[in-house]
């Protein structure tokens, strides 16, 4: 079965990436796994399990999707997630950092995208504003049809 | 004060015995705008773009981006670096719209001008695009196309690179 890895934090834009790639998993017939790194060595997995577990609940709760606890450099671990499930995809979302930090907005997808071989899916900031009602999860996922 | 003669008027632009012409909506896919130049990069990107497509049911809009000859050199050598450059831009559509046909998805090509990130993100704007993708290549910092389109689009991009898989140990 084709996987799409979805790298979450409490971050608007991972909340919209979340978004995107279970509306993608849902019509690709695809497991959607989320996964959750902290680079603090004090924090344990169990905690990032449970962080992206409350991210699927607040965002995605019709969806059924696993969850992944990593500890690590971010780009790294996720990474390595999609090399062990053979992800089809990875999906991150933009960061906004200012006008004069624009080009660190995809840091992480540019370092990612040296990592693996699966294409990187960004999803952008500004679908961040609609609300997550069923008609606003339709439109990101198929626009108007 | 005169009376309105507005019934009588529509009456006699459409009379009884023609059927009423009625309007019935047009049905609209959201595309999958996927850009191409024929580069190693492109050619991940076209696969990734194929499958993807044929995957969500959705048809395929290959763009190239050419960058437009130099306009001060004259009309005669305008032309013929014209007449290059849409060559080489069908030399990198044609086979990508062969791989969306082999694949059953229903594919168009486009063929651009100006700056490939503001083009691509443009173009995917006026056409509702649901996904861009795109190819990577190792570009200085801030000079990236992908890195361009993914400021700009405002929609979800998927950025494709081809990597060496990493051989396993004998």
């Amino acid at each position: 079965m084709r996987t799409i890895i979805c790298g979450v934090d409490r971050s608007p834009g991972a909340r919209v990436a979340l978004r995107v790639a279970a509306g993608l998993a849902t019509e690709l017939d695809a497991r959607l796994v989320a996964v959750h790194v902290l680079d603090r060595v004090a924090d344990i997995e169990a905690s990032a399990e449970r962080t992206a577990a409350s991210l699927l609940y607040d965002e995605i709760p019709d969806i059924a999707a696993e969850v992944r606890g990593e500890v690590g450099d971010v780009a790294e671990r996720l990474a390595a997630v999609a090399r062990e499930e053979d992800a089809m995809m990875i999906v991150l979302g933009a960061r906004s950092r200012g006008r004069s930090r624009s080009f660190l907005r995809a840091r992480c997808a540019g370092e990612l995208s040296e990592l693996t071989s699966a294409p990187v899916l960004v999803a952008p900031l500004q679908l961040a504003a609609m609300p997550t009602t069923p008609s606003n999860t339709a439109t990101i996922r198929g626009g108007p049809r | 004060m005169t009376a309105v003669a507005t019934p009588a008027r529509s009456e006699a632009l459409a009379p009884a015995d023609q059927p009423e012409k009625t309007f019935a909506p047009q049905t609209f896919t959201a595309p999958v705008v996927a850009a191409v130049d024929g580069s190693a990069a492109s050619t991940v990107a076209l696969d990734t773009a194929v499958r993807l497509a044929a995957g969500i049911n959705t048809p395929l809009v290959f763009v190239y981006v050419r960058r437009g000859p130099a306009g001060f050199f004259g009309a005669p050598v305008y032309q013929r670096r014209l007449t290059k450059e849409m060559a080489r831009a069908r030399r990198a559509l044609d086979p990508a719209l062969a791989v969306a046909d082999s694949a059953g998805v229903p594919a168009e090509g486009e063929i651009l001008e100006g700056s490939p990130r503001r083009r691509i993100s443009e173009f995917a704007r006026d056409r509702g695009a649901r996904l861009i993708v795109v190819g990577s290549r190792r570009r200085k910092l801030g000079q990236s196309v992908s890195t361009g389109v993914l400021r700009t689009a405002g929609r979800p991009v998927i950025v494709a690179r081809s990597m060496p898989r990493p051989t396993a140990a004998a």
